[in-house]
């Protein structure tokens, strides 16, 4: 019926201005399971340190829930995370999921001294993506870089690289993320000019490949032609 | 060797590919225009135009960019004989220490390239992403209002001296 709720697939994600809502029940992409108290920094603040920023059309969500009491949001957070029932085994990951996390995040840029992760295999991730990584990331995401005035979220532990499709991941290197004028909030630039679809399309994938350990994306490039042009501030 | 063409002239580079664009262009061309900030994407000092767009050239390895135009500030314009924009700058005396104003130039070159009559807000909007620490934006704004007049003049022929004022 036309509006009606199918239940059984309650919380099960979906799409959002052509960006993937991801699922909020067992099926979460993100690594490490969510407390109630991250989702109420992530709707509150935009931000929670073990899971990623909010973007795209979240941010008007966030923007929102400011002004609203904190106790309603509080208890949206609770909702949220009873309804989400994550399995037991997951919880046993978490150091699994921390450990892997920090490995990459820590371990092998090619050209900042150390040695080049091998491919994993099935995946498309090349050379140049891997350049592009390096020049264009790896200053602010590579814990061995030592900045200590940018902490991004490591890659290994956000929704958007452990989702099932790549465009979250597109929309953010592409259009970047920006505080609402006038607002504190976390600040990356994006990349629309300085990368064109194929250099897009490579360092996606590498980033896929080298932090998350579900399986490579085979249609990123598909989404980030898609995707281009539609950059928002 | 990386093949980069830069102001119109090609250039072959002996560097890793995954070196920013800035370090290129002041270590091995001598192109100094283009300032270190903060390496991350977050002042703008270091903004070039690639294929017409503004860019952060901190964060933009050159393997990105074989068949690509680069434009930068010395681009535009000699010490001798500056481009409209760098001759809005100096009319409107819109630099004080001047460390952001190359980028700064490179980003509004971008802007006029693509819409020649922004309102106050285009621009402001538009140059968001650059930063200035001394405080000089509202003389950017108004030497940006100056070269689009003056670059407006020259299209319809009435040459470059006008009084825009
Ligand atoms: S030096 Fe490139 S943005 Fe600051
Ligand atoms: S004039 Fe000094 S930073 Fe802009």
């Amino acid at each position: 019926m036309l509006g009606a709720e199918k239940l059984s697939d309650a919380y099960g994600g979906g799409d959002a201005e052509h960006w993937l809502a991801p699922a909020m029940n067992e099926d979460s992409p993100a690594p490490l399971p969510w407390t109630a108290d991250e989702i109420f920094n992530y709707l509150r603040y935009g931000f929670d340190a073990r899971h990623g920023i909010a973007a795209g059309p979240m941010v008007d969500v966030v923007q929102n829930l400011a002004k609203a009491r904190e106790e309603d949001v509080r208890a949206i957070a609770v909702y949220i995370a009873d309804r989400m029932r994550r399995p037991v085994r997951q919880a046993k990951s978490n150091d699994e999921a921390n450990a892997f996390a920090q490995l990459q995040e820590s371990a092998a840029v090619p050209g900042m001294g150390r040695d080049a992760i091998p491919a994993r295999s099935g995946g498309v991730a090349s050379d140049s993506g891997a350049a592009v990584f390096e020049g264009a990331c790896a200053t602010c995401h590579y814990s061995g870089s030592g900045l200590q005035s940018t902490k991004p979220v490591p890659l290994a532990l956000t929704t958007s690289v452990n989702a099932p499709d790549p465009r979250n991941l597109i929309h953010v290197v592409q259009s970047g993320l920006w505080p609402a004028s006038g607002e504190r909030g976390a600040m990356m630039p994006g990349f629309a000019a300085e990368l064109t679809d194929d250099q897009l399309v490579a360092v996606v994938s590498y980033v896929r490949e080298r932090f998350s350990r579900q399986p490579p994306w085979h249609d990123v490039s598909q989404n980030v032609r898609a995707i281009r042009g539609t950059e928002r501030r | 060797m990386i093949e980069l063409n830069v102001n119109g002239r090609p250039q072959a580079v002996d560097a890793d590919p995954a070196t920013p664009l800035l370090y290129v262009l002041r270590d091995h061309l001598a192109l100094n225009g283009a300032k270190f900030g903060c390496g991350l994407g977050q002042c703008g000092a270091c903004t070039v135009m690639i294929d017409g767009k503004a860019a952060f050239s901190c964060v933009t390895p050159i393997s990105a960019l074989p068949g690509r135009k680069i434009t930068t500030v010395e681009g535009l314009g000699t010490a001798d004989n500056p481009g409209p924009l760098q001759q809005a700058f100096i009319d409107e005396q819109a630099a004080q220490c001047g460390y952001c104003i190359a980028g700064m130039i490179m980003r509004a070159q971008a802007l006029l390239e693509a819409n020649p009559s922004p309102t106050d807000d285009d621009i402001r909007r538009h140059m968001m992403p650059n930063l200035c620490r001394c405080g000089t934006h509202m003389r950017i704004v108004r030497a940006v209002q100056r070269a689009a007049r003056t670059m407006k003049n020259v299209k319809n022929g009435a040459g470059v001296n006008v009084t825009t004022k």
